[in-house]
């Protein structure tokens, strides 16, 4: 257990070492990735994640809940009014005083504008929805907000839920890394909810390198 | 105080390292994990080469992962799958049911795969024959088959002269680092064919 | 309904060889799978794509497990004439998804 202990704090010594990177080193995951993959991401007919972005666009327009409203009936033309939104999550919502993704602000549109049933994590749905938001933010940098709560809640002294999500540039989101189940496409991490409280942690490795070396390789730790 | 061997899954969430991948659990007397650590400074493009010990029982074949493994106490169980494989001669039957008595020449084909994957689900592979695409001079049908998935076929193309070229892409699966035929069959009743070697980081048809 | 994406050019000059690209939502389910009780999952694939040129068949595939979920498919064909081509695919019972595209001779 203490060896363990002793992992788990090299660990967030190199979270809070990842978190160091000046704006201007931080580089797309796209430079990271294969030629392959480079390749097929490219091509809007041959990535397989433009099917669930197609099937996000048809969504859009769906009418949901008791409220009888679709996503476009509020936002209207997704193109206009979700440019660069993806850009800016993970935000902190103050409402619930807690950081949120872009899957939890759509299911609270859902839930409180729609009035619907939220939409199940990594569901076809919510991957296809969230994908297709995202999309609009194509080719825009991270603006995720400097807020300091935001950040005392990631880097907090206990080991916390965090997404590569400062190595995403648009479309190009977690569940693009390469080495991912093509069963499971989307922008989500594939974490598990059980009965135990777990923490994952994911560490940043494999920077610097420009040589088609996929890039956040990770570490699942299971507590 | 005896210290029981963490069964730990090294892998990806969902599994799916092959047998012999980096991430085995090495077992030794004193029950520690064997890490394998990438080399910090690394030079040269990627993959590493093999470092002494840590590739797994295949021995020096498999480039040297990036991962850093750590040892974690509960959840997970290492890879137990029973592992469903063709043979080589699995391969050589379905090929011969293929082309018969005919010989297999060599030419024409070309059968583009890159030659390491990172993720043996999703392995782009192309073929392109030369061939004029001409009534009289056409291919007839292409047909892919692999070494070591639990089946050997692929896919088979059936082309007409129409096609004017004898071109065909699209994505395969791949179990292991294995070996991957393309045979055409043209027109005339000749049977051309190319193949490729691949090495597959993360196998397919294997995870859970 | 499975989403598909089709890339292929609405206009051609007669006798050009344009490429055409399919990409289809699909798992395609080895068989080879276990779930998290440990049973099987059975096999669900699609195991055939054809495409027609104004009726006439100018391609066809037989697919197998070892085809990559989602399938990406592509080939060639010479542009003849204006008309419809229509993209079949067909999975392990049987049921078939259509799609067709217009495309114009110049």
């Amino acid at each position: 257990m203490r060896r363990l202990f002793g992992v788990a704090l090299a660990l967030v010594a190199t979270i809070a070492v990842a978190a160091e990177i000046a704006p201007e080193a931080r580089r797309s995951g796209y430079g990271f990735a294969s030629a392959e993959t480079r390749v097929m991401q490219d091509d809007d007919t041959a990535n397989p994640g433009m099917l669930w972005v197609s099937q996000g666009e048809g969504l859009w327009t769906k009418k949901a809940g008791a409220a009888g409203l679709s996503c476009r009936d509020c936002h209207g033309d997704a193109q206009a009014s979700m440019s660069n939104v993806a850009a800016r999550y993970p935000a902190f919502d103050a409402a619930l005083g807690r950081p949120i993704d872009l899957e939890q602000r759509i299911n609270l549109c859902r839930t409180e504008h729609q009035r619907a049933e939220p939409l199940t994590w990594e569901s076809e749905d919510l991957l296809a929805l969230t994908g297709f938001v995202a999309h609009q933010s194509r080719g825009l940098p991270i603006a995720v907000d400097d807020n300091p709560e935001l950040n005392d809640r990631s880097t907090r002294g206990a080991l916390r839920i965090r997404r590569a999500g400062r190595r995403r540039a648009g479309a190009l989101s977690d569940g693009a890394r390469p080495w991912h189940d093509d069963r499971n496409p989307g922008g989500a991490p594939l974490i598990k909810r059980g009965p135990v409280l777990f923490v994952r942690v994911v560490v940043l490795i494999g920077e610097g390198r420009d040589d088609g070396a996929d890039l956040g390789d990770r570490v699942m730790l299971d507590l | 105080m005896p210290i029981r061997c963490p069964q730990i899954s090294l892998s990806a969430p969902e599994g799916g390292e092959g047998r012999g991948e980096v991430g085995e659990i090495q077992a030794s007397p004193d029950c520690i994990a064997h890490l394998t650590l990438p080399v910090a400074d690394a030079t040269g493009p990627l993959p590493l080469p093999p470092q002494a010990g840590g590739e797994g029982k295949l021995g020096g074949y498999r480039p040297t992962r990036r991962w850093i493994l750590v040892a974690a106490a509960g959840g997970g169980l290492a890879s137990l799958a029973p592992k469903a494989t063709a043979t080589e001669a699995a391969m050589a039957d379905a090929i011969r049911e293929l082309i018969g008595e005919a010989p297999l020449e060599r030419g024409k084909v070309k059968l583009e795969l890159p030659s390491i994957v990172e993720n043996g689900n999703a392995v782009p592979l192309t073929v392109s024959i030369e061939s004029p695409m001409t009534e009289a001079d056409h291919v007839d049908s292409v047909h892919i088959f692999n070494q070591k998935n639990p089946q050997p076929y692929v896919a088979a193309f059936h082309l007409r002269p129409r096609a004017g070229t004898a071109r065909v892409s699209t994505r395969i699966r791949l179990a292991d680092s294995q070996r991957v035929v393309a045979i055409a069959r043209l027109n005339d009743g000749s049977f051309w064919s190319d193949s490729a070697d691949v090495i597959v980081t993360l196998a397919a048809c294997t995870d859970q | 309904m499975p989403r598909v994406l089709i890339n292929l050019p609405e206009r051609a000059t007669r006798g050009e060889i344009i490429e055409i690209k399919t990409l289809i939502q699909h798992p395609m389910e080895t068989g080879y799978r276990l779930d998290s009780n440990g049973a099987r999952i059975p096999r669900d694939i699609i195991n055939r794509f054809a495409c027609t040129y104004n009726g006439e068949e100018v391609f066809r595939v037989e697919l197998f497990p070892a085809i990559a979920a989602n399938p990406f498919i592509a080939f060639s064909t010479i542009a003849t004439e204006t008309g419809e081509l229509v993209f079949t695919w067909t999975d392990d019972d049987g049921q078939t998804q259509t799609e067709s595209r217009r495309i114009t001779i110049e």
